[in-house]
């Protein structure tokens, strides 16, 4: 108990403790407001200031905005480049143009104030972050996107994937689950390998988890899409990379102190809409005839259920069935359990101080962050908190030698509902809403105790378990600490250094409690599923160490400039986990492995891994037209034999900056930036073997065992599944060739690319083998695929003449992969094929539904069903012209009547974003979709109730065919399911949608009045996440994640406060 | 340090780190492998231990579902002829021969584990004896099977090989059961294999495709008969096993299958123990809410008191719309411990209060056909309880042995008086029933349709056999091997109790009627299995 209140005070009080020590100590050192804004005016008297524009060429510039700094006072010139502003005495003006520096000239006694603005090269040295170095975007030869940390701000985001969706061209983001501390995936230019494959995410140059980023620390976020970019993280690079870079210090001298705060109301997108009871009895009792010749309710029943339905006032939800004399209670009741279940909306609270500054010698970060999160459920009170410290420090000990160091600590605490009696909702995604989730039962009792297992076996009653029984905590601990240090002995050369170490830790309890269970009349009994209680803990102990040293020289020698770097990486983990459980415990109040009574079991794993490379990078470019890069790196991974644990992977890469020739002439009146690039490299992957660190070894399973030898359930070891021995990296090859271009006075921007990539080697099972081999194929190097696409991104920035500054991007993409090698001789087509579109569904063309008995009984689809075939039945279109409806031997040259009737993979993705300032409100809008998409809806909530009959049918399916509504949707009700099971064209879903992913409104309030109470920024706005969105799926389904079962996306309406002073 | 040290700092720096060395050679830290199994014989008893929940034990009431006997609420596909050919799985799949492959890896490796040699053969009997179970499961659904005698690797030609036939596959079976017998202990306190679950086992299997191969014309059968009768002798001679019984008819039957402990009890060759919180079951829960029950055809079978069928006995009352008892009455004393009556408890409460159901229910979530199953059925609140159930189960049953013997003789033609008193009539004399004679002295003119002619003392085993086995899992595959699949087009297999209400009996499914298909006798190869493996044919009758 000591123990264990030592630790809390670690983990919980002690982040909570340094906050509080560093507000303190910050707000001694922290100067007075800085002076700037010193004075304020007086209205003094106004004289009349005109004059003209110009850019540096002499020619007028319309559209220049020329306003009074502190006042809320302004014009724009016109097309001639010509302004009149009457403006007090003494004050200065500001000139601004987008793409252009801005001027500021103070008003003494001129009347007349001509200028020439210049052009803001600021624009074209924007510096991108890229592998182990920056480097300008102007000099880029690879395939990079770069979003800032604005996309971040003012959201109300719980993770770093949910405001990055749809912000880079071909990032894809997938966020399918909305439960309290779920995360995102990511992807990068779609399918990877058949095997999946992330890309590598890098924060600060260590991989982290960044689901337990603070997003409000994030400075920039950089992704790497072509091999040329990535190739310099080799093996683990494969599939592109994302780095994410934190915050530092501003070396101003000033410090500032922020405080973001954001509340938000979360709606579910999408939630399951039941059938109410007659609907439910009534499918039922005509789906039983069908199927078995009576009705499944019988006649008492159905009395019962009918009267509740018509009166529920002088009813009762339950009654005594004549033919059964026990204690249970029959069902009658009518209950609409999404609305029982699931609260209409619930809150997320998120928090932020950050603290940066710095002098010349020194710069810090300090941040800290705490996110809350509800959940949905109504008889769980769920909850996820995450605190997030973050500190990075820089010093200058000389002008050669500077040091910093980065400090990270995340915490999360989490408390979720226990596992169902089934076991089945151990994932924390799932939504508790169980498949017995039948009308027909009340919540109550009429003595009010809650209705269930006891009262009629066949039920479970969700809020019983889940107010009663038991809970899961999961608690994390991710710390983090990395040493940096960096020589710059002489101009152009520095040495970099950094040592990073994490320790995760992670802490789940699960409890399940004892709860007493009520028949009709009488005792109660303790509620099966969960008797005995028990308490069941986990441990998880993780270490990582990451060591990186690179050196980089640069040098120009007139028109040839050089850069070069070369590094060694290397990187290890180490997973340590053990649990306990133990069950009878004394009470459910106290969950704790020494207060039970029952038999303890427990586990241990232990696993690891490293890889270690060196690598480097040259860059030459040529009078500012030709560039040429070349990148290498030697990798090693442990999780591949000796013989085959290295390789080196080139990439190469070059691009023309066209506008900087001589010949461009007067194009360059038009564009600012032409450039045209292209790449090619060549990358290792070991993605296909994540979560096995050791492929290549046969390592036996050991498991305890359902059966008592001596009284004891014995451990036994089972065999090695099959292993090849000679693994090697999967190699993929990627060419990129690219467009970027800026126009207009660096008002238009646009960046292309196309892409192809040949993943080769895929490792995967290996071809397809008879049953009896009893086991499956081992992983090889066998398969090759193909990924082709393209992305696109347009951004025009302007300000109209009345201050308006607003800004489009518009972002579209699409990829499609194929096959190009699988050894599949038979060509079955459930295997890979060559040829094979990933994605592809194969079914059955649906002709329709058999108008009449005899229609249906001479047509011959029994190699698909056996049941008789009746009207309302489905009947599938003969495509083959061979007697009856087959799959042929499901081979692609002989599969009956299957043909390939879409495709999963989405394409066209798009995203439209508009921002807009104005004085002091600002606007932005996010619109994403996805063009095209073939969505087939699971069995579950579609067409489960065809065969199960515990599965609640949803209200849609009340379209069903009967003699009096024959042009139905949904087939004859039966209950052993049949056609409706196979894939077809009927129930092929439109998965195409746009969705109004994000809409904010912000006020800031004028500085005039901030001055006064020595706030340097204030501002209030409103955000809305996913608000809306065009979609032809089931409203049941949320159109991104197309589950029902899962918890939903969230409709967010949010308030939130930025505050620097 | 010096700006020029740094120089120095690189080369020490690139110098530690060579390319391939420790750092990078790494082995799971926490697994077992080829190379550190495999040395003593406690290896080969916990590689051995994997099989032991494969098991089926006599809770298989299920498995009837099936048959003639029961009639579950939602009929069964695959003897309504409605099971199609599927792609891939249908108990032949990757994991369905997965069972076989540890057992050929065990096989293949055991051999240099060093110790006592009567220990390793123990353990090479118990795996052999595994290697039998899952083969004879496969047979009985497919017929031919390709026998494997290795575990194989992605290149192995076997992978490729036409199905062995059914003779070869069982003679291999049974050579493994005879290895087995030759090396497993007489005896085990502890619920492992033993010799005598082998021959338990051997008598199952040589009497199954015996009459296989008799009723399906495949020739060849009286060795098979003769290697039932001789491991089923075996059992009996030992002298180690008799059927459980206090002398009470009434009662010793139904208390045989809701013992909580079988240890001591000599009918069970061998059982599976379940224990409080370690391993228990809930089949007295499911049995509540059967969804299943009796057919009227079932029940029929019962003969009267006197030994005789209710066709020709005197002491028949035959059906009572208000006397549901009626047809129970004079009846062999089993029929009311296997399905229940209203006389009897159904629920006994913790504070000893006993609750009686009415009979016939029709309620097609608990009795469905009118007579609910009472055999195995406990009426105490703690075993209704789910999951909670330690009542022991049998894996085999010396009744089955006696039951195996009788029959095995009997198609020999070998059946004497003596033969029927040491099998058959020791089950009669425990249910309070007159013996059987070799000649029977009756003909039963409700005779099963059966479609090869039997003798009357045939039918008679058979009859007892259906009885004395009834909700344990054997009527399907009896079925099967006697070539009697039409039986089930009886209409009264699927026919329930009489109904008060209406005054006739009940008909389970309206409008529908069984065909039997000789198809069904096999189950269907998938058909990926048969694109991939063209070597593969398909069982008669199915489309491939």
């Amino acid at each position: 108990m000591e123990k264990q209140l030592q630790m809390l005070q670690l983990f919980w009080l002690y982040p909570r403790m340094i906050l509080v020590v560093q507000l303190l100590f910050l707000s001694f050192i922290v100067p007075a407001p800085v002076n700037g804004h010193a004075l304020f005016f007086q209205t003094k008297v106004d004289i009349i200031i005109t004059g003209v524009v110009l850019d540096k060429g002499g020619i007028p510039l319309p559209g220049v905005t020329v306003s009074v700094e502190g006042l809320n006072i302004g014009t724009a010139t016109g097309l001639d480049g010509q302004y009149s502003i009457a403006v007090p005495e003494g004050s200065t003006l500001v000139f601004s143009f987008i793409g252009f520096e801005s001027q500021r000239i103070l008003v003494e006694n001129q009347s007349e104030i001509n200028i020439t603005l210049f052009e803001d090269t600021a624009a074209l040295d924007e510096v991108v972050v890229i592998g182990y170095g920056t480097q300008k975007r102007v000099n880029l030869t690879g395939a990079v996107s770069q979003v800032s940390s604005e996309v971040l701000a003012n959201r109300p985001i719980t993770n770093l994937g949910q405001g990055l969706q749809g912000m880079v061209p071909n990032l894809n983001v997938n966020v399918n689950s909305g439960a309290p501390g779920r995360g995102s995936s990511f992807n990068i230019r779609g399918t990877t390998s058949i095997n999946g494959g992330d890309p590598l995410i890098l924060v600060d140059g260590v991989v982290m988890d960044v689901n337990l980023i603070n997003p409000e620390d994030i400075e920039t976020i950089s992704v790497l899409k072509d091999a040329a970019s990535s190739a310099i993280y080799g093996a683990r690079a494969a599939y592109g990379v994302i780095l994410i870079t934190t915050k530092d210090g501003k070396r101003s001298g000033n410090t500032v102190i922020s405080f973001n705060s954001n509340l938000s109301l979360n709606k579910p997108t999408a939630r399951p809409d039941y059938m109410n009871s007659m609907e439910y009895a009534n499918w039922m009792n005509a789906a039983n005839t069908t199927t078995n010749g009576f009705n499944y309710f019988d006649d008492e029943t159905m009395e019962h259920i009918q009267a509740f339905y018509d009166d529920p006032e002088n009813n009762a939800p339950v009654f005594r069935h004549s033919n059964d004399p026990s204690n249970m209670w029959r069902y009658s009741g009518n209950t609409d359990w999404t609305e029982v279940m699931l609260k209409d909306q619930y809150a997320i609270n998120n928090y932020n101080l950050n603290i940066s500054g710095g002098s010349d010698k020194l710069n810090y970060y300090t941040s800290a962050g705490m996110l809350k999160q509800n959940g949905l459920m109504k008889w769980f009170d769920e909850k996820y908190e995450r605190f997030n410290i973050l500190q990075n420090i820089e010093y200058n000990l000389n002008p050669w030698l500077e040091v910093g160091m980065k400090l990270t600590l995340n915490v999360s605490d989490q408390k979720a509902i226990p596992e169902n009696k089934h076991g089945s909702f151990a994932n924390l995604d799932n939504l508790y809403m169980a498949g017995d989730s039948r009308p027909i039962m009340p919540v109550y009792h009429p003595d009010g105790h809650f209705a269930g297992y006891s009262g009629n076996g066949y039920f479970t009653n969700m809020p019983a378990f889940l107010s009663q029984g038991g809970d899961r905590s999961h608690k994390t601990n991710d710390a983090w600490v990395t040493s940096t240090i960096r020589l710059t002995p002489f101009t152009g050369f520095a040495v970099n250094a950094d040592y990073t170490y994490n320790y995760y830790n992670a802490t789940r309890t699960h409890v399940m409690n004892e709860y007493w269970d009520y028949d009709a009349l009488g005792p109660a009994t303790l509620f099966p599923h969960t008797t005995p209680n028990w308490v069941r803990k986990d441990e998880q102990d993780d270490r990582y160490y990451a060591l990186n040293i690179f050196a980089e020289y640069e040098k120009d020698f007139g028109n040839h400039y050089f850069k070069s770097m070369v590094g060694f990486n290397q990187e290890e983990k180490q997973f340590n986990s053990f649990w306990v459980r133990r069950s009878n415990l004394i009470s459910n109040e106290i969950p704790y492995i020494s207060v039970a009574s029952g038999e303890r079991n427990g586990g241990d794993a232990a696993s690891d891994w490293a890889i270690r490379g060196g690598f480097f990078r040259l860059n030459y470019t040529y009078n500012d037209r030709y560039l040429l890069e070349i990148n290498g790196r030697y990798d090693g991974s442990t999780r591949f034999p000796s013989e085959d644990r290295f390789q080196f992977y080139p990439s190469f890469s070059a691009g023309w900056r066209i506008s900087n020739e001589s010949f461009w002439g007067s194009l360059g009146n038009v564009f600012d930036e032409f450039k045209i690039r292209g790449s090619y490299g060549s990358l290792g992957n070991q993605s296909a073997v994540d979560g096995n660190y050791y492929p290549y070894i046969a390592s036996y399973g050991t498991g305890e065992v359902s059966y008592l030898i001596n009284g004891e359930k014995p451990i036994a070891v089972y065999p090695s599944g099959l292993v090849s021995p000679s693994l090697t990296w999967e190699t993929v090859n990627q060419t990129d060739i690219g467009l970027d271009f800026s126009m207009i006075a660096n008002r238009l921007t646009g960046t292309l690319d196309w892409y192809q990539r040949d993943t080769k080697n895929m490792l995967t099972r290996s071809k397809t083998m008879p049953a009896i081999l009893g086991a499956n194929e081992p992983q090889a190097n066998a398969a090759d695929l193909r990924t082709k696409g393209f992305e696109v991104q347009l951004s025009w920035k302007d300000q109209l003449s009345n201050k308006l500054n607003y800004g489009i991007d518009l972002l579209f993409s699409d990829y499609t992969s194929e096959i190009t090698k699988f050894d599949n001789p038979n060509g079955i087509i459930s295997d890979y094929y060559i040829g094979k579109k990933i994605g592809e569904i194969w079914g059955f063309e649906t002709e329709g539904l058999f108008e009449t008995d005899d229609e249906a009984s001479d047509y011959d689809q029994s190699q698909i069903v056996g049941h008789n075939l009746l009207a309302g039945d489905i009947k599938f279109k003969d495509l083959d012209g061979k007697p009856g409806i087959t799959r042929g031997s499901q081979t692609l040259s002989d599969h009956g009547d299957l043909r390939i009737i879409g495709n999963s993979t989405p394409r066209y993705s798009y995203g439209v974003r508009l921002n807009a300032d104005y004085t002091n409100f600002d606007f932005s809008l996010f619109l994403q979709g996805v063009g095209q998409r073939d969505f087939y809806p699971g069995n579950t909530f579609m067409y489960a109730h065809y065969s199960s009959e515990w599965a609640v049918p949803q209200k849609f399916n009340m379209d069903y065919w009967s003699p009096e509504n024959p042009d139905a949707y949904f087939p004859r009700p039966r209950l052993n399911g049949g056609e409706i099971g196979n894939a077809q064209t009927r129930y092929l879903q439109n998965g195409a949608y746009m969705r109004l992913k994000l809409l904010s409104v912000g006020y800031s309030l004028p500085p005039s009045l901030l001055q006064r109470i020595k706030v340097e920024r204030l501002r209030i706005y409103f955000s809305g996440q996913n608000l809306f969105e065009f979609t032809q799926v089931e409203s049941i389904f949320d159109p991104e994640s197309n589950r029902v079962n899962m918890y939903p996306l969230n409709r967010s309406y949010s308030l939130g406060i930025n505050l620097s002073f | 340090m010096k700006i020029k040290n740094i120089k120095y700092l690189l080369v020490l720096v690139l110098l530690n780190f060579g390319c391939n060395d420790e750092f990078m050679d790494r082995f799971p830290p926490d697994k077992v492998n080829d190379a550190n199994y495999w040395k003593t014989p406690g290896d080969l008893r916990t590689f051995a231990n994997q099989f032991y929940p494969d098991l089926i034990t006599s809770g298989n009431w299920t498995k009837d579902n099936m048959t003639d006997n029961q009639a579950p609420a939602n009929r069964i596909a695959f003897v309504w002829n409605e099971y199609v050919v599927p792609a891939s799985g249908g108990n032949w799949g990757k994991s369905d021969w997965a069972d076989i492959r540890s057992c050929n890896f065990f096989l293949q490796r055991y051999q240099t584990v060093e110790g006592d040699p009567e220990e390793i053969g123990r353990y090479v009997g118990e795996v052999k004896f595994f290697r039998a179970w899952y083969y004879f499961d496969k047979v009985r659904m497919f017929g031919d099977v390709p026998w494997l005698n290795q575990d194989l690797n992605i290149d192995s030609e076997e992978l490729f090989i036409e199905r062995t036939s059914r003779k070869t596959v069982v003679d291999s079976i049974l050579q493994d059961l005879d290895d087995a017998i030759g090396q497993l202990p007489e005896t085990s306190g502890e619920e492992r294999l033993t010799k005598y679950a082998a021959q338990a086992f051997k008598s199952r299997v040589a009497l199954y495709e015996g009459t296989w191969r008799k009723y399906h014309n495949l020739g060849d059968f009286e060795g098979l008969l003769q290697q039932a009768v001789g491991a089923s002798q075996e059992v009996i001679n030992s002298g180690m096993f008799e059927l459980y019984t206090t002398g009470n008819p009434q009662k010793d039957y139904n208390d045989l299958f809701v013992m909580d402990d079988l240890a001591g009890n000599k009918e069970a060759i061998m059982f599976k123990r379940y224990t409080e919180d370690l391993l228990m079951h809930n089949r007295v829960r499911q049995l509540g809410e059967a969804g299943s029950g009796f057919t009227k055809d079932f029940v029929d079978t019962y003969l009267d008191i006197n030994g005789l069928p209710i066709s020709i006995s005197n002491v028949y009352e035959g059906e009572s719309v208000s006397d549901y008892l009626r047809e129970f009455r004079n009846r062999d004393p089993r029929m009311r411990q296997t399905v229940y009556t209203p006389d009897q408890p159904y629920h006994i409460t913790d504070d000893g209060e006993i609750q009686y159901q009415h009979a016939p229910q029709f309620d097609n979530g608990m009795t469905f056909t009118g007579y609910r199953i009472y055999k195995m059925f406990s009426p105490t609140q703690r075993d209704f309880e789910y999951q909670r159930n330690t009542i022991d189960e049998f894996i085999f049953r010396y009744a089955e042995v006696l039951l195996n013997f009788a029959e095995a003789k009997a198609e020999l033609g070998e059946l004497t008086q003596q033969d029927l008193d040491d099998s058959i009539n020791l089950l009669r004399e425990r249910a309070g029933m007159p013996g059987l004679t070799p000649n029977v002295g009756f003909v039963d003119p409700d005779w099963p349709a059966w479609e090869v002619s039997i003798s009357a003392l045939l039918n008679e085993i058979r009859r007892e056999r259906r009885i004395e086995l009834a909700a344990e899992g054997f009527r399907f595959d009896d079925l099967m091997r006697w070539s009697a699949g039409r039986l089930l087009e009886n209409p009264e297999t699927y026919l329930g109790a009489l109904d008060p209400e209406t005054a006739e009996f009940r008909v389970l499914y309206p409008g529908r009627n069984r065909v039997w298909i000789d198809k069904l006798y096999l189950y269907p190869i998938p058909s990926q299995e048969i694109a991939l493996n063209p070597n593969i044919s398909q069982n008669p009758g199915w489309t491939p």
